[in-house]
């Protein structure tokens, strides 16, 4: 057993994770707060297209988005490399569930600050900069640091498609020494990336529930 | 928020908003990817038109090609091929959420438990076991199936049993979860509740035999039925180990076609109906359990 | 909530369908002559009194051993070889009970008595020589290289730099990191996924034993080639469980058999699409050259 090439093996897995983390995490960011604020807009089809796609990706494996993207489009000649394949189904499939949650902190605020707004004849655009997103932001991040830790577990679903991650090396090393405890090991590296997000969304949960005491 | 904001004539409800968003986005999909060529659908026109339709030979053999992939699904065969696999789905799915009940109650009371020596190492369990991939239980489980079956010689583990490996992950994760929800459950109910069962002369055991436990659980049910739609899509993740379920079997059909784009659509469009499906169910019961004070469901995030 | 509805008798049905597929077919009647009893207490005696082998074969291996899905029965080579076997002993080729053997679960399944014989593409060496015995080569198959019918890669010096696929945790991925270090391999859930993959032009060859390349290659004869000849030789070997001398002897005498009498090239052709090569000698160390 080589230790060396085995700890080689472990450290690109995590490092490869973290990027797919951080990558898919940002894009699904922007790509689910989009979607939340049309899910939520006046404009009837992009209400219906937004809440479609929520629909449609929370109801489907991410197996599935990863398949459909690196071996369904090159037939479509569309050939992404292997690690933005990995990327982009995490955040095709991630944005669906960080919508929900921007759909749900907008919904959240009362109807009085809107009629507020508009009383100060802000526009539906600025009412959403200047009044509505700030708030938002601050009540979505616990949630959104949820979604975010199931990200980073998700991103070991992209070892099916030889995204070179922790998971992937994982099987690397238990085919090739035998080692099935390789397995604990990776559990335990994942459980090391998510602590501290999960920390801060206890951190963040109880700040937001002393904010609201009255 | 939406009824204020909105001054459109769309009136119908955000669930079949919704649906119908869902299913416009599906349609879309095989004339975004060239699943079904529009310019090769043309070329179904007389030739003497295709000059001016600025249509090529190359049109008319992208149309054979997606003829041919899609062809599969005019057989019986295949939709019966593909109906085992969600069988198999449906059932690994069933089989995971039931036995992990009656293990999530324990957990949850093992929870709640005044005792430390009882209450921390639950905690820790659920809290690692939480932490933890699913593929990486998956794995590690059927892993470990092969090892105890060469020490014990057990005729069951014996096998390498792919199955067997896929349930027992899938309830160990299913547990800390629902042991969560019915956690939850049981905290929302009135601490008025037991006290005055006690005060009945029930024992504990008794009171939550018949007075606690019964209340969770009509409470719990829609949240229960979300985790069994995360469930239902992670039971795809067996595939990886060679479980023969409904993604499963798609991999089989697009390897010997050759016709990934199609299958694929095939597979999530049934995913897409199943779940949606039984979320509509959870809506439902949730509405019907309205009276009383409920947990929201909580969204189901998992692959 | 038609729609519901609608889903509830779906999955109803598609479980009926599923309890429905017939069981695998049981033996059916055919005559030879049974040979003699063997002496008591051996692991032959116990298959003649029990009526029937226990074979462990792959089902999902094209050509050696592969569960059909329409018949609902395996077929291939090493059905083919168990069948000999069983008309041997019983004067019946189809008193065998087959079970899905795996590469993790075929030695213990020997171990354990779950099966009588091992037939599946069973790689011969030293190391699991050390675990149960085996009869003498029956087939010699060696990995290879599967490319698209157009690609320039013609042998295994040619990898430099190419994406390569193939399985996780096998023995193909060692071999090819360490007869080709500058390929790029790719790892992949099992062989199809990666030849879905270099169907999808994300890989530039996919390495494994020719015996399951040729089954990819036959089917799609105008998409893939095989190329680079044998670089590595696996001689496989039917196992059997050690301490049972009269079982070996029995096994290789029926595979002398096949082998002198012109049979094997006969269940060569009925299997596999290339034209049969001579029978392999039967000592694995020599073919090896170890």
């Amino acid at each position: 057993m080589n230790a060396e090439s085995w700890n080689l093996l472990l450290r690109i897995g995590l490092i490869t994770t973290a990027g797919l983390s951080i990558a898919a995490g940002l894009i699904s960011l922007v790509l689910g707060t989009v979607i939340g604020i049309f899910r939520v807009s006046p404009v009837g089809p992009l209400r219906v297209l937004a809440s479609g796609y929520v629909e449609f990706f929370r109801n489907i494996p991410l197996l599935i988005c990863l398949a459909f993207i690196f071996y369904g489009l090159p037939k479509a000649g569309i050939t992404f490399p292997i690690f933005e394949a990995g990327v982009i189904g995490l955040s095709v499939y991630t944005a669906a569930f960080v919508a929900e949650v921007v759909r749900a902190g907008l919904q959240s605020i009362g109807h009085g600050q809107i009629e507020a707004g508009r009383a100060l004849g802000l526009s539906y655009i600025q009412m959403l900069r200047l009044v509505l997103l700030p708030q938002v932001f601050g009540m979505v991040i616990p949630p959104l640091g949820t979604v975010f830790i199931a990200l980073v577990k998700n991103t070991s679903v992209a070892s099916a498609i030889v995204v070179p991650e922790l998971m992937y090396q994982a099987e690397v090393i238990a085919g090739r020494y035998f080692y099935p405890n390789v397995f604990l090991i990776a559990g335990f590296m994942y459980l090391i990336i998510t602590l501290p997000l999960a920390l801060l969304v206890n951190v963040m949960e109880k700040r937001s529930q002393i904010g609201h005491r009255r | 928020m939406q009824q204020g904001m909105t001054r459109s004539r769309f009136r119908m409800s955000e669930d079949r908003q919704a649906l119908l968003g869902a299913l416009i986005l599906i349609a879309l999909l095989p004339f975004l990817f060239g699943m079904i060529p529009i310019k090769g659908l043309l070329t179904l026109l007389p030739v003497a038109w295709w000059p001016a339709l600025g249509l090529t030979v190359e049109n008319a053999e992208a149309l054979q090609i997606a003829v041919a992939n899609w062809k599969p699904f005019l057989e019986w065969g295949t939709w019966r091929f593909l109906a085992l696999g969600l069988a198999m789905t449906v059932a690994v799915s069933l089989v995971s959420i039931v036995l992990s009940l009656p293990l999530a109650t324990l957990a949850a009371l093992a929870r709640l438990s005044s005792h430390s020596y009882v209450r921390w190492p639950t905690i820790a369990g659920i809290e690692i076991i939480r932490a933890f991939p699913v593929l990486i239980l998956i794995f590690y489980v059927f892993t470990q199936f092969s090892r105890v079956a060469e020490v014990t010689g057990s005729s069951l583990l014996k096998s390498n049993n792919v199955t067997l490996a896929v349930i027992i992950a899938l309830t160990l994760y299913t547990t800390v979860v629902n042991a969560e929800t019915i956690r939850a459950g049981i905290l929302s109910l009135d601490k008025g509740q037991t006290e005055a069962a006690r005060s009945l002369g029930l024992s504990y055991a008794q009171a939550l035999r018949l007075v606690i436990l019964p209340q969770t659980f009509r409470r719990i049910l829609p949240p229960l039925i979300a985790q069994f739609v995360t469930l239902v899509k992670d039971t795809s993740l067996g595939a990886i180990i060679g479980l023969l379920e409904l993604y499963h079997r798609g991999q089989i059909l697009y390897q010997y076609y050759r016709n990934p784009l199609e299958t694929l659509w095939v597979v999530a469009v049934i995913y897409f109906l199943v779940n949606y499906a039984l979320g509509q169910s959870a809506q439902r019961i949730e509405r019907r359990f309205s009276g009383s004070r409920r947990i929201a469901s909580q969204v189901s995030l998992e692959p | 909530m038609k729609v519901w509805r609608l889903l509830m008798v779906g999955i109803v049905i598609a479980g009926l369908l599923a309890a429905c597929t017939a069981p695998p077919a049981g033996t059916s009647g055919s005559t030879g002559k049974a040979m003699p009893k063997a002496a008591d207490g051996t692991l032959l005696r116990k298959i003649q009194d029990r009526g029937k082998i226990v074979v462990g074969v792959k089902y999902d291996v094209p050509m050696f051993g592969l569960l059909n899905p329409t018949s609902n029965k395996v077929e291939g080579f090493d059905v083919d070889v168990a069948k000999e076997i069983a008309a041997a002993i019983f004067g019946n080729p189809d008193a065998i009970e087959y079970k899905e053997a795996v590469s993790k679960n075929r030695i213990p399944f020997l171990q354990d008595g779950t099966v009588d014989l091992v037939i599946s593409t069973m790689t011969v060496n030293a190391e699991r020589e050390g675990q149960i015995d085996f009869s003498n080569v029956y087939y010699l198959a060696g990995q290879s290289l599967l490319v698209p019918k157009a690609s320039a890669i013609a042998s295994i010096n040619d990898l430099a730099g190419k994406k390569v696929g193939t399985a996780k945790g096998s023995t193909s991925e060692q071999n090819i990191r360490k007869m080709a270090p500058k390929a790029d391999v790719q790892l992949f859930d099992g062989y199809a996924e990666a030849v879905a993959a270099m169907d999808a032009g994300r890989l530039d060859a996919v390495t494994t034993d020719d015996n399951i390349l040729i089954g990819f290659q036959a089917k799609e004869p105008n998409k893939w080639k095989l190329v680079g000849g044998q670089f590595t030789k696996e001689p496989y070997g039917i196992g059997i469980a050690k301490g049972h001398p009269e079982t070996v002897e029995m096994v290789n005498k029926v595979l002398a058999d096949l082998k002198k009498s012109g049979k094997w090239k006969e269940l060569y052709k009925k299997n596999i699409p290339t034209t049969p090569p001579e029978p392999p000698i039967d000592n694995w160390r020599q073919i090896v050259g170890q």
